[in-house]
């Protein structure tokens, strides 16, 4: 297992992602590293979802140009910018 | 004296006079094969509606075509009164309906209020507005809702999801009225819907389903906006409209179609789509658009994503097969 997999923030934003935008996906079995576009289970309208939610859970201000695949577009991508922004 | 050959300048370039001919011609044919007898054609005093209607008119004469003008409050009387001079010009019935107290009684206003107080809680329903997207850098698109306060002053903000969605849905009911009031002058005449989106909406999905994208022919589906224009030229369309840019018709502020959803001005966006379609590389589509290789690869991956997010929008209605006898 690497640190991310046992890491508490990356459980809760999996759990968060199965919740939200995966039940209707039950054959997809979602890897860390996954991309939440090629996988089609977040749209657009998906992401504004999960930047309302990182906003709010984590108590960080995301600007519009951070809003991107590198920053949003996987579990892994999700942790690295939220402990970023926590450190800044 | 031979001919001398035609210069072609852009890949959109149409010989319009039979693509007029042709569209007209397959028009007649589809409103019969529907068993259909004449056209209803929705007219917004925009460019699209304005070709649509004069191909029905080439296809039918004007008699059989009735052009129907459907106002509503946010918009103003500009579009009904460009909608008239079409008619007008093009020699055929009109009929005037406002959409604006079916609209009210439907809680459409008090929905879309709902929404914009979400982002702007002191927001006032005489606040003009207008919903706008970010750059498309190849960034995920992010969405702000712009209000003009009464005294002139303007502020932007970002929309949660929440307010997004209830703005939106609040605003796809004009479109939806709308295709419900064609309707209903189609049944009155037995005549067929015709439907005005253009190659760029129809393909990115810029419709409303169950609104603007539902019609019984589309002639322009299959055309770029450039050549949209062409051809309004070709069919002597009042000018106001042959040069009208486009807009979304939705909101109270004046709002371009490249402001809300596609990000490029029209010709560009033609030109993007058909290079996307044509194999051409996002570097050589570039210098096609004034753009560099990287703005080119963000418009190709914008176009690619928008056609995976609105299949939605074009799908049928899936028809579930029977359950298996028991046993």
């Amino acid at each position: 297992m690497t640190d991310i997999q046992q890491a508490p923030l990356a459980q809760e934003l999996r759990d968060y992602i199965a919740e939200t935008f995966l039940y209707m996906h039950p054959e997809v079995d979602l890897k860390d590293d996954d991309q939440f576009l090629e996988l089609g289970v977040i749209d657009s309208l998906g992401f504004v979802e999960l930047v309302d939610e990182v906003q709010t859970r984590y108590g960080i201000t995301v600007d519009d140009v951070e809003i991107t695949e590198e920053n949003f577009g996987s579990i892994v991508a999700l942790v690295a910018f939220i402990e970023a922004k926590r450190a800044a | 004296m031979m001919p001398e050959p035609q210069q072609r300048t852009s890949p959109l370039e149409l010989d319009v006079e039979s693509a007029i001919e042709q569209l007209a011609a397959r028009t007649t044919t589809a409103i019969r094969e529907l068993g259909r007898r004449g056209a209803v054609v929705a007219v917004s005093g925009g460019v699209d509606s304005g070709v649509v209607a004069g191909l029905c008119v080439r296809a039918l004469g004007p008699r059989r075509v009735l052009c129907l003008r459907l106002p509503e409050k946010d918009i103003g009387s500009s579009s009904a009164d460009l909608g008239l001079e079409l008619a007008e010009a093009l020699g055929t019935p009109t009929a005037e309906e406002s959409i604006t107290a079916a609209l009210d009684g439907l809680g459409c206003y008090r929905l879309r209020d709902d929404a914009i107080r979400m982002v702007f809680p002191d927001y006032e329903p005489s606040w003009r507005h207008k919903l706008v997207r970010s750059a498309p850098t190849g960034a995920i698109i992010v969405f702000s809702l712009v209000v003009e306060r009464p005294d002139g002053t303007t502020e932007q903000r970002k929309m949660g999801a929440e307010a997004y969605r209830t703005l939106i849905a609040a605003t796809n009911m004009k479109q939806r009225v709308r295709k419900l009031i064609e309707y209903t002058w189609a049944d009155r005449l037995g005549y067929a819907v015709i439907g005005t989106p253009n190659l760029l909406e129809y393909d990115q999905g810029f419709f409303v389903k169950g609104g603007d994208g539902l019609a019984d022919v589309k002639p322009i589906a299959s055309l770029y906006k450039t050549q949209v224009y062409a051809l309004a030229r070709a069919l002597g369309l009042p000018e106001a409209i042959a040069s009208r840019a486009p807009t979304t018709e939705t909101f109270s502020l004046p709002q371009s179609q490249e402001e809300f959803f596609f990000g490029h001005p029209y010709d560009r966006m033609d030109l993007l789509v058909w290079a996307r379609d044509n194999g051409v590389a996002a570097a050589e589509a570039g210098a096609l658009t004034a753009l560099d290789e990287q703005q080119a690869e963000a418009a190709y991956w914008e176009i690619d994503r928008r056609r995976a997010a609105t299949k939605y929008l074009h799908a049928e209605p899936i028809i579930i097969d029977p359950p298996t006898a028991a046993g």
